[in-house]
């Protein structure tokens, strides 16, 4: 056994396995350059957004009418709006709804769908079918439609927009990670868990949980995409933000109507929009990677 | 043995009466009234002594593998009692249950599903020790290590994910599990049938060793005979939900009573006899668990079957210490 | 054992497979020899990840994408395999050579009845009418013993039992009477009582069929009831190459004799099974002699970087391994001498358990 200590394993011994666990964690993403560009423009639209007053040139809600519907200039980088108001400001206070409006919205979201989705797959039973009937009814409607109606009994305003938009999101979720449950519970490590004495909110957490965070990842990267867009709808409809406050969403549809004569009012606002919700696609698909220990 | 049996009874560990355990299917649906259930397990007695290890054979579906689930009471049984210790463990309320879980472990056949991929194999085996607080705190981590040297394995392997070891290895994680509680009683259920013979072997020695060790006792449930056979102290045989025969491993193997026990043993292919064997080739599948036959359930595969196997449920009987359910053994 | 090629249906010379990963080309094969003659039937076995079921795939051109033939020729029938594109392999495959599965479920489509399988695999090779494709078909399930056939070929798969559909793989398998039958562990999903009649019914055919039959198993037992020869594979090479009876009266190399050891018998008792310390090298890690000398308990120091030569021990009978060299009397004598086995040799110790 004095053999031992030739070869792979002794050097194994001398690094403290816990930061190497971190290490890995870390090399595993940033080995996903990708990932790291679309993090990169994350905290830059968080900083934008945090910094909207400093860095913006002009007030976005300031009016000048001698400069309607300006092409992109040295003065005004993305042009002006049908009231001549610079867009490039725009945006950047835009950002600060708009990233709130995805994320807090796919914050409820998961945090009334992840419980929920655990408990009614795990348990099954008569939860199961309540939970799933309900969800069911949500699903039915128009997700529009819904969040219409929630917003007006709620009442216009950004956070009632986000509730909405939140609960309205919520089923798809619940179903999702209800699915993800039931195909890890009749796993032999959930039934090796149980056999071990583990109390179930254990075994949920720690076995079962995990285990299902890829997919719900993915669904949560889309879910903020939509958030983003339904925000709009809704601000559009004037449930959500209220005019002058400028949200990507409500620049885009209002420049709809000017396609053809100033496009950079829809075209900027959309690259942002685009650029965010691939940013934090790939993000998640990062962070998945990070966490799944079998890429080294 | 028998003498030694009538002179001593030694205390039984587990007791199994009369156990049953049905899964109703399709739900009657709206037009048929009747239920339909799969008979898994059904009437089932036996019981084991301490230090034993009790062979279970029978082939996929005879319900092996829901009687070690309701044996660890991972499934209720729908009928019929589990003794452990004396103690009737359907009656028992969640924190003796749980102390039910430190004494009856669990070994699964795969060694790529059984594992938590998300865990390291560490931080799996301290969760369980702290839960059942085995050890203090400060001493978890050298328990763990010498579990994990216990199974052969390195304590360095601590640190890594089930997905680094090769089946093997992956089976004695399984095996650290299960130790890891200091139980009383392990079921093994097809514990080596995923792994490579070579493997296989190495696996067998392990649980032999620990059994010495720490004075376990075993079911141990396979479709491999030869396996069984090697490991077990008592061999049991299981078909269509039912025990067939149970008889000491020598005697089993010598003299095999039940027709298809006989079948089952001459079914096997040997490699350390030239000569070929004289084969009985059973006609037909197993029956459906859904549609068992009447009478004895084998009598629609076997050679010796008569009018009276198609009526009668054969008694399972007991002759020296040799439990056999034939009407002709 | 080379010289009867004429009359052998198959014949692998030297055949290597690789297989392309981003950096470089993993060798998993790595020279294989054997051939198999009209009417035999050569068993391959090997734990897992000793690459039996590459070879196969291979004699099929059933590689998957990034698997390649590197060297070596598939000989059939004068023809080589490993030359043709897919389009000439497709009419040779489920034509002169058939393949059955381990997992009969898998392997049929569930959403088609049985006989229609049957029928389309038929016509899809020979020019037949319907008609006389359904008769065939019934005909085929007649001969693999399944019961009422002409009943059966209305049902679907899932309405069978495991080894009523491995019945259905072999019927159509040999549909189009194939020279060659490939059978990669077709009874290892089944029960021991099954087993024994598919096996059964496998020597039945060939017979009747005068077909030969390449069989992978990693069940020694049911090797000795079925071979007419054996090849013993290891991480990727042939260590043992022998006919049945030989291999197992007088098994030669250490990693032969440690497989048929190790499985528990019947008819012996012992309190401890003999067992062969470690598990297969990963194929990124391959040792640089003999590919079991980490695990060989006669290894000595030549054994650690010298790839022995594939050599025959005795009549029809060859082995892999430097002990039934010339060389092995020196090899014994010299022992290990420079630091580079020595090194070797401890890494050894750490893999064993």
């Amino acid at each position: 056994m004095e053999l031992i200590k030739v070869g792979g394993i002794q050097k194994e011994k001398a690094i403290s396995p816990r930061k190497t666990m971190f290490k890995t964690m870390m090399k595993r993403f940033f080995q996903n350059k990708l990932a790291v560009v679309a993090g990169i423009f994350i905290v830059i639209l968080i900083f934008m957004a945090l910094f909207a007053p400093v860095i913006a040139p002009h007030d976005p809600s300031e009016q000048d009418y001698s400069k309607i519907l300006k092409a992109p200039s040295a003065e005004h980088w993305f042009g002006t709006d049908e009231i001549g108001r610079d867009i490039f400001s725009r945006v950047i206070f835009g950002a600060r709804v708009s990233l709130q409006a995805g994320l807090i919205s796919v914050g409820i979201a998961l945090s009334i769908g992840i419980p929920v989705g655990l408990i009614s797959g795990f348990y099954r039973g008569a939860v199961d079918e309540i939970i799933m009937r309900i969800t069911d009814a949500l699903l039915s409607f128009p997700s529009l439609v819904l969040a219409l109606a929630l917003a007006a009994v709620l009442g216009a305003g950004l956070e009632n927009a986000m509730m909405a938009i939140g609960i309205v999101l919520t089923p798809n979720f619940i179903r999702l990670i209800r699915a993800e449950v039931l195909a890890h519970r009749e796993r032999e490590y959930v039934e090796a868990a149980k056999a071990s004495g583990l109390r179930d909110w254990r075994v949920i957490l720690i076995h079962i949980f995990p285990n299902t965070l890829a997919p719900i990842m993915v669904q949560a990267t889309l879910a903020i995409a939509s958030a983003i867009i339904s925000e709009a709808s809704l601000s559009y409809l004037g449930l959500g933000t209220q005019p002058p406050t400028p949200s990507w969403g409500a620049m885009l549809s209002a420049g709809q109507g000017y396609l053809s004569d100033a496009p950079w009012i829809a075209i900027c606002p959309g690259i942002f929009i685009f650029l965010t919700v691939i940013s934090i696609n790939l993000f998640g698909d990062g962070v998945r990677d990070m966490l799944d220990p079998k890429l080294k | 043995m028998i003498a030694a049996e009538k002179q001593q009874p030694q205390e039984n560990l587990l007791e199994v009466n009369s156990l049953k355990k049905y899964f109703p299917v399709g739900g009657g649906g709206l037009f048929s009234k009747e239920n339909h259930y799969v008979k898994a397990v059904d009437d089932i007695s036996f019981a084991i002594k301490k230090g034993e290890t009790l062979g279970i054979v029978g082939e996929s579906g005879c319900g092996k593998s829901t009687m070690g689930r309701v044996i660890l009471h991972l499934q209720a049984a729908t009928e019929g009692e589990v003794l452990f210790e004396g103690k009737e463990i359907s009656q028992f309320n969640k924190n003796e249950l749980r102390k039910l879980r430190k004494d009856i472990q669990i070994i699964f056949q795969d060694p790529f599903g059984s594992l938590n991929p998300r865990l390291t194999v560490g931080a799996m085996l301290s969760e369980i020790v702290r839960v059942h607080k085995i050890v203090p705190k400060k001493d978890e981590l050298r328990y763990v290590q010498n579990l994990l040297q216990d199974v052969g394995l390195n304590p360095e392997h601590f640190w890594r994910y089930p997905h680094e070891f090769s089946g093997g290895q992956r089976q004695r994680i399984s095996i650290a599990r299960a130790l890891a509680v200091r139980p009383k009683l392990i079921v093994c259920d097809e514990a080596v049938s995923a792994l490579d013979v070579s493997v296989q072997a190495q696996v067998l020695n392990l649980l032999q060793k620990l059994k010495n060790k720490y004075q376990l006792t075993y079911i141990f449930i396979s479709h491999d005979l030869s396996v069984v056979k090697h490991i077990s102290d008592r061999v049991g045989v299981m078909y269509l939900g039912k025990l067939v025969e149970l008889a000491d491993k020598r005697e089993i193997y010598k003299s095999p009573r039940h027709p298809y026990t006989q079948a089952l043993f001459s079914a096997i292919p040997d490699v350390s006899s030239e000569k070929k064997k004289e084969r009985i080739i059973l006609t037909g599948d197993v029956p459906s668990p859904l549609n068992i036959p009447s009478g004895c359930r084998f009598h629609t595969r076997c050679p010796l079957a008569s009018d009276i196997c198609k009526s009668e449920v054969p008694e399972f009987r007991e002759k020296d210490g040799h439990r056999v359910a034939c009407h002709f053994a | 054992m080379n010289e009867v090629s004429e009359k052998s249906n198959l014949d692998v010379k030297n055949l290597h497979v690789g297989f392309q990963t981003k950096k470089s080309v993993i060798k998993i094969l790595n020279g294989i020899d054997f051939s198999v003659k009209k009417g035999e039937t050569l068993c391959i076995v090997g734990e897992s990840g000793c690459g039996k079921s590459l070879t196969s795939l291979s004699i099929m051109g059933l590689l998957p994408k990034t698997g390649n033939i590197t060297a070596g020729e598939i000989l059939f029938d004068g023809k080589d395999l490993a030359k043709l594109n897919q389009k000439q392999l497709s009419s040779i495959r489920g034509n002169e050579i058939s393949m059955i599965f381990q997992e009969p479920m898998t392997s049929l489509n569930p959403v088609h009845r049985i006989g229609k399988q049957i029928t389309e695999s038929i016509r899809l090779h020979q020019k037949v009418r319907k008609k006389e494709a359904e008769e065939r078909a019934i005909e085929m399930l007649r001969l693999v013993g399944i019961p009422s056939p002409e009943k059966r070929i209305h049902q679907y798969p899932h309405e069978l039992s495991g080894g009523m559909r491995q019945r259905v793989m072999i019927a159509m398998a040999l549909s189009c009477k194939p020279k060659l039958l490939i059978a990669d562990e077709p009874t290892t999903a089944l029960d021991v009582t099954i087993q024994a009649q598919i096996l059964e019914l496998i020597n039945k055919l060939k017979q009747e069929m005068e077909m030969s039959i390449v069989m992978i198993t990693h069940d020694l037992g049911v090797v000795s009831e079925i071979a007419d020869s054996v090849l013993v594979m290891y991480a990727g090479e042939v260590v043992e190459y022998s006919d049945v009876k030989s291999l197992f009266r007088n098994p030669q190399h250490p990693y032969t004799k440690g497989l048929i050891e190790s499985i528990p018998k019947m008819d012996v008792e012992m309190a401890e099974l003999p067992v062969i310390k470690g598990s297969v090298p990963d194929p990124m890690e391959m040792p640089t002699g003999c590919r079991f000398s980490t695990r060989c308990p006669y290894a000595q120091a030549a054994c650690f970087y010298e790839v022995p030569p594939m050599e025959e021990s005795e009549d029809s009978h060859q082995v892999r391994c430097w002990m039934y060299s010339e060389r092995w009397e020196t090899i014994e004598r010299e022992g290990i001498l420079d630091d580079c086995s020595r090194e070797t040799a401890a890494s050894r110790e750490l893999i064993g358990g």
